[in-house]
């Protein structure tokens, strides 16, 4: 009952006011919020724990290939075994790859893959702002969307996503930090009745090809 | 005393022919191994009682710089009780026994059972390997199996629908008697994984409480 009223409360999180700084404030800000992103090609493998819907848990092997000039994400999910249940690619447009069931549902498909491209893709910077606000400095980015919230912290950054009506649809947290200053520990959270929560658990992490 | 000295000198002759045929049946079973035929398997597999292995599983995709390596080891005993036991880079530990396979994954609060979507992939393949070990390669409903020179038996799905999953399974018989080298399961051209045990012990004892979970 507890877990049920906290969903419908995540659910109807809304996005904080923002008291907007300036000049270099602003862009030492900016930095901040641009560095939680990769700059460059990079893959990373995890560990990733799934809480579904319910409370059933899955465990799986994420390997993902970001590369940021082409605005494109590579993902590929597999079982503990090796076994590959999922791949996909984003960029201009979602092309899944191979799908078993039952993640074969499209809904999984771009749900998935717009997770990882919030993660790992920083949003156009042109629509940002920096500011105070949500408890802390915070950068704003407006997307197609809805809007999009970066916050730096001293144990790491959380990236926030509110759809048009500034409801928040999905929370990514970052912690710890491993080689080239990848997070050790990722959590993603989708609120409300029908959310999920995935923790991914940093395996290994590189740059790669362009 | 002539006749039996004939008997005598023919039974003499006997063994002589006995001895000189033995290395060369000797010399046969060396060439062939234990893996000249389905049954020569059978009959060594059905020696074993348990088997423990360990196991350095390396996956191959397009998307890895380098292959994704996985250790762990394996348990079997016999009839049908088998653990598959990751030590890295995810603990996690599979059980089979008659009642189907579940998966148990270690986390910050210990082992929890798992119910992701591989587990039936993983499904078919830990049953297989409980096969494979008892040397039954044939019966399976779902491969068809082929046995070539130097003891590779290459294992093909019958239905297409399967075929999407996996494409089809190498394995690699060791010329030690009743030990499997390497297992190959190539899921695509891009996508595979080889499966090399090591360190195998045949028939020693084995704790049930192995088979529990964990």
């Amino acid at each position: 009952m507890l877990s049920f009223a906290a969903a419908l409360t995540l659910g109807c999180a809304a996005m904080p006011e923002l008291r907007e700084i300036h000049g270099p404030e602003r862009a030492a800000a900016m930095e901040q919020c641009d560095a939680c992103f990769p700059g460059r090609a990079w893959r990373f493998i995890h560990s990733i724990e799934a809480v579904l819907p319910g409370g059933s848990k899955g465990n799986l092997i994420g390997v993902t290939v970001v590369r940021p000039e082409k605005k494109s994400v590579h993902c590929v999910l597999m079982s503990i075994e090796g076994f590959v249940v999922f791949e996909a690619v984003r960029g201009s447009g979602l092309k899944v790859i191979k799908a078993l069931p039952p993640l074969d549902n499209p809904h999984f498909s771009a749900g998935i893959m717009e997770d990882v491209s919030l993660t790992y893709l920083r949003p156009p910077a042109e629509s940002g702002k920096a500011g105070i606000g949500g408890g802390g400095a915070r950068c704003r980015y407006a997307v197609s969307s809805g809007t999009v919230d970066v916050a730096v912290g001293a144990d790491g950054w959380r990236i926030f996503r509110y759809d048009a009506a500034g409801a928040l649809q999905r929370e990514v947290s970052a912690s710890g930090t491993g080689g080239g200053g990848v997070p050790k520990e990722l959590r993603i959270r989708a609120p409300g009745i029908l959310g999920y929560s995935l923790v991914l658990g940093l395996i290994e992490s590189e740059p790669a090809l362009p | 005393m002539k006749t039996g000295g004939r008997l005598s000198a023919k039974a003499a002759r006997e063994p002589r022919a006995k001895t000189a045929a033995l290395p060369l049946m000797l010399g046969c079973a060396l060439l062939l191994g234990w893996y000249g035929s389905w049954d020569d398997i059978k009959h060594t597999a059905e020696t074993m009682t348990s088997v423990k292995a360990g196991f350095i599983q390396s996956k191959h995709m397009k998307i890895l710089s380098r292959p994704l390596i996985s250790r762990g080891t394996l348990f079997f005993k016999s009839p049908g009780s088998l653990r598959w036991e990751y030590s890295s880079p995810v603990e996690s530990v599979l059980l089979m026994s008659g009642r189907g396979v579940v998966r148990y994954v270690k986390g910050a609060g210990g082992y929890a059972k798992d119910a992701s979507a591989g587990i039936q992939s993983m499904q078919v393949v830990v049953q297989e390997i409980s096969r494979w070990v008892k040397g039954d390669f044939q019966s399976n409903p779902n491969f068809s199996a082929e046995l070539n020179p130097g003891g590779k038996i290459i294992l093909r799905p019958k239905e297409d629908s399967f075929s999407r999953i996996i494409r089809r399974i190498e394995l690699t018989l060791s010329r030690r008697p009743g030990v499997i080298e390497s297992v190959k399961i190539v899921e695509s051209e891009d996508a595979y994984t080889v499966i090399r045990f090591e360190g195998v012990v045949i028939n020693g004892s084995m704790n049930d409480s192995l088979f529990r979970a964990p």
